[in-house]
């Protein structure tokens, strides 16, 4: 029999006699998201009694976050009209008050070749002499990296970070200091180097930041791995400088992998970051939202695996630094005082009184300036 | 001498090895014969080879060569679903952990990505290169399938009144062969994302061979012993995965064995009177095992190894038996009546991965191996013969239950009651010495309507209640109630026709 009698004549007969039959979907029933409810559904962008909120979407020049609007105008910002369009700062090149930051930097996976995107959020409260600014009060709010894999701290390791940075001006070397200064008709900015160490005790840092040294001439950092040796105990890494801040037993700072290999990885890291607009690049004199590229370097010894199962040894592989990615910052102004609707929006209390309060300003840093997966 | 002839039987019908199986015999009905629906009594014939053996002995030595048709028009209807069960975007990132802090699993994918696609890019909510094909529901289904086969088969008797030796076997025309796998639950979304008749589809689809041999112990008294043949198959995959976004560079060694499998049967038949005859037969399990095993190594030097076994067309133990009786007899016209019950052992079932439908009990809380447990069938069918000098003609009703219980919970196998109608005629035409017997059978089967509506406390809640963010501890907008992938929530119904003819022509030799 031929193809087309093969393919045809059954057809056919089913067409003559009864008809051909067809899969159906039926119509979805409606979104059952109701605007007024109190809920945020996922097609709503808040829902609330608020006049940054209309139809359950932000009114612009307003600012929704975990359904509380409030107004970017006012407590340092300036903007037209009562919607406060084109907000600004109220002083140029001045950084005194209350910042957001996320730092994107990229690294490349040792398994794939893939860019892996990192974000560091910390949220700072700066006071301005001059041309010169320094930290008073900051938050360490964490990392998380996505590409082949995704990266972050455990619930454990966040809280540990919360306050490790030392950024203030009662730390060993803090403050950390910057300078915002006019520059033709923007603002440059620099903000100094700073080393971060997590799961490593402080002797592995640098005594002094300003000397700038590169990560290579540091002491030695607890366990480069070593196939060969592979079998390194706790006691010896200890002793070497890796570090339990998140008191889970386990030397290094935990980190939860997901993505094509799962589990956690105990990581002793240390890194720098500094961050200066460019010469003839400044940034807009009164903006609340600029963004600066800078300089990062990161050294990762991974000490332990766990929950991996058949995964671990994608769990265990680092990455390396992508030098041809350079990093950024990018600064959200929110204003200047902690009462103010901007800040308070964001910043739950007093930075460094609880530990729990500071957590949930993190979240909110974190959602105030989302996770950019994006790998350029 | 019966009792040493009784136990090789015996023996043979332990035999469970992995098989060619026959779900395309039984529903295309015996070609080139009367039998219909009732073929363990009724006009023996080369498809008794299959059918009930021992009916070889009262078949004409021939040839026999038909060509048949067959239509599969099940449809599946998927309910709309609510959006509050669409599993939210924000899944994607993979940064969300269950109220127990273990991570959601990666099979949990965003809904929308089902349903769209996820596009290529490094925005939020796109997805690294080469991104992800959109599934909408149902849209790889499986309803409109056409068959066509070719069956031959002969009779010989190798001793008159004593041994006779048949053959019988039917070839799909388009696949020879098919084996298509898929989930019945959830996890099927992230292949087709739609559902699938359960005991129809490719299980039409395969070379069906049957060999038997008959022994006439007693003037009334017949029995017959024998085998379908097939494959079971074994197929080993070692791959080398150089980037793991990137499967054109994957390195892959494939190893793969075919071998024979057996899979036995045996028949009775007695004929009391000249115009009462008893038939009866066992038929042992079948299934088309295919044993893979597949493993990748990493550029890391890590080596994951695992190995599943897949079974398709699996039919279970079939014990039937059928009578028929010459209700008129005159010179020139017989008119008989014939039925034929048949228990089959559905709950037994395995399903195309190799799982028992019981599996899904535990999920819900239910014990074990009982009311997700396919049911154990009994099929009833009734006809009427007739035949008139050179003509003969039938036609049957059967009424065959569904094995599969109403998938309230995770699980989708899609299957109804069928009703089925098996109508046909032969004409006996002798040109000299040529005596020929063409012939046409048609049957049809009527697969009732079913709706089946999930209860959503048995279905599994990919994003449960309480998931929160594993970086920031954050609630998960849209965790609240259920949501789930399973294309078969929140509910679904089918309905069909499976239809066909067979016209055949029998050379007696």
């Amino acid at each position: 029999m031929s193809p087309i009698l093969r393919a045809h004549v059954p057809r056919l007969l089913a067409a003559l006699l009864l008809g051909c039959v067809s899969d159906k979907v039926l119509p979805n029933e409606p979104d059952e998201a109701v605007c007024g409810d109190g809920i945020v559904a996922s097609t709503e962008d808040c829902d609330g009694e608020s006049p940054g909120c209309s139809d359950c979407h932000v009114v612009p020049g307003w600012q929704c976050i975990n359904n509380d609007c409030t107004p970017l105008c006012g407590d340092g910002i300036l903007g037209d009209g009562p919607a406060c369009q084109n907000a600004r700062k109220a002083e140029a090149c001045d950084m005194t008050g209350y910042w957001v930051t996320r730092e994107t930097s990229f690294a490349r996976d040792l398994v794939l070749n893939e860019i892996q995107t990192s974000s560091s959020w910390f949220v700072y409260r700066f006071s301005q002499q001059g041309d010169a600014f320094q930290v008073e009060q900051a938050l360490n709010c964490g990392t998380r990296t996505t590409g082949s894999a995704t990266v972050e701290p455990t619930a454990a390791s966040l809280r540990a970070l919360l306050y490790s940075s030392g950024l203030g001006p009662n730390t060993p070397r803090g403050p950390r200091r910057g300078t915002f200064k006019p520059d033709g008709a923007g603002c440059a900015v620099t903000f100094d180097r700073w080393y971060n160490g997590r799961g490593i005790l402080d002797t592995l840092l640098p005594a002094d930041f300003t000397v700038k040294p590169d990560l290579a001439s540091l002491p030695a950092m607890p366990y480069e791995p070593n196939p060969a040796n592979p079998e390194v105990t706790n006691a010896a890494l200890f002793a070497a400088g890796a570090d339990d801040a998140e008191h889970d037993g386990i030397p290094g700072m935990a980190f939860r992998i997901t993505g094509i290999a799962s589990g956690i990885r105990n990581s002793a890291q240390r890194d720098f970051k500094e961050w200066a607009t460019l010469a003839g690049q400044p940034v807009p004199k009164n903006t609340i939202l600029m963004t600066v590229p800078g300089t990062w370097d990161l050294q990762e010894s991974v000490l332990r695996v766990t929950e991996c199962d058949l995964s671990c040894g994608l769990v265990s592989s680092r990455a390396s630094v992508a030098k041809d990615h350079p990093p950024r910052i990018v600064f959200r102004f929110l204003g200047k005082s902690l009462s103010g609707p901007a800040v308070s929006a964001v910043v739950k209390g007093n930075m460094g009184d609880a530990v729990d309060v500071d957590l949930a300003t993190c979240g909110n840093v974190r959602n105030a300036l989302p996770h950019d997966p994006s790998n350029q | 001498m019966r009792a040493r002839l009784a136990f090789p039987f015996v023996a043979t019908l332990l035999l469970s090895a992995s098989a060619r199986a026959t779900p395309t015999l039984e529903t295309l009905t015996p070609a080139g014969s009367s039998g219909g629906f009732t073929p363990l009594v009724s006009d023996p014939s080369a498809a008794s080879t299959y059918f009930n053996p021992a009916m070889l002995e009262d078949a004409p030595e021939d040839g026999l060569v038909a060509l048949s048709l067959m239509t599969e028009q099940i449809g599946v209807t998927l309910d709309g679903r609510p959006a509050s069960g669409n599993v939210p975007l924000s899944v994607g990132g993979r940064d969300i952990v269950g109220p127990d802090g273990t991570p959601i699993p990666n099979a949990t994918l965003p809904t929308q990505w089902l349903e769209q696609g996820c596009e290529e890019g490094t925005a939020v909510g796109q997805c690294p290169k080469p991104a992800l094909g959109k599934r909408p529901r149902q849209a790889a289904g499986t309803s409109g399938k056409n068959y066509t086969y070719l069956t031959l088969g002969t009779v010989k008797h190798l001793v008159k009144d004593r041994v006779s030796a048949g053959l019988y076997l039917t070839i799909p025309l388009s696949n020879l062969m098919a084996a298509t796998s898929f989930y019945n639950d959830e996890r099927e979304a992230l292949f087709s994302n739609s559902l699938h008749p359960e005991l129809y589809g490719d299980r039409m689809s395969e070379i069906s061979i049957a060999l038997a041999m008959s022994f006439r112990i007693l003037k009334t008294l017949s029995f017959g012993v024998g085998t379908t043949v097939g494959l079971a198959n074994g197929a080993t995959s070692a791959t080398y995965v150089r980037e793991s976004t990137n499967y054109d560079s994957l390195l892959l060694n494939n190893d793969v064995t075919v071998q024979a499998a057996l899979s036995p049967m045996a028949g009775v038949r007695w004929t009391p009177t000249d115009r009462f005859r008893v038939g009866a037969a066992i038929h042992a399990p079948h299934s088309f095992g295919i044993d893979a095993s597949i493993s990748a190594t990493l550029p890391t030097g890590v080596e994951s190894k695992t190995a599943r076994s897949q079974v398709h067309d699996y039919l279970p133990y079939r014990i039937g038996a059928a009578v028929e009786y010459d209700a008129v007899r005159s010179a020139h016209y017989t008119m008989a009546i014939a039925g034929q019950v048949r228990w089959a052992s559905w709950s037994s079932y395995e399903d195309r991965h190799g799982g028992s439908p019981t599996d899904y009990s535990s999920r819900v809380g239910a014990q074990p191996g009982t009311d997700m447990a396919f049911q154990d069938t009994v099929t009833w069918a009734l006809g009427v013969r007739h035949k008139y000098k050179k003509l003969a003609g039938y036609m049957d009703l059967q009424y065959a239950p569904t094995p599969v219980p109403d998938q309230v919970g995770r699980s989708n196998y899609v299957d109804s009651d069928r009703y089925g109608m098996a109508a046909g005629a032969m004409l006996d035409v002798v040109i000299g010495s040529l005596h020929i017997r063409p012939g046409i059978q048609l049957v049809g089967y009527r697969l009732v309507y079913r709706h089946t509506t999930k209860d959503d406390s048995r279905i599994v809640d990919e994003l449960p209640d309480g998931s929160r963010f594993g970086s920031t501890g954050d609630p998960v907008p849209g965790a609240r109630g259920l949501q789930t992938n399973n294309p078969g929530w929140p509910g679904f119904s089918s309905a069909g026709w499976v239809y066909g003819g067979t016209f055949s022509l029998d050379i007696m030799l």
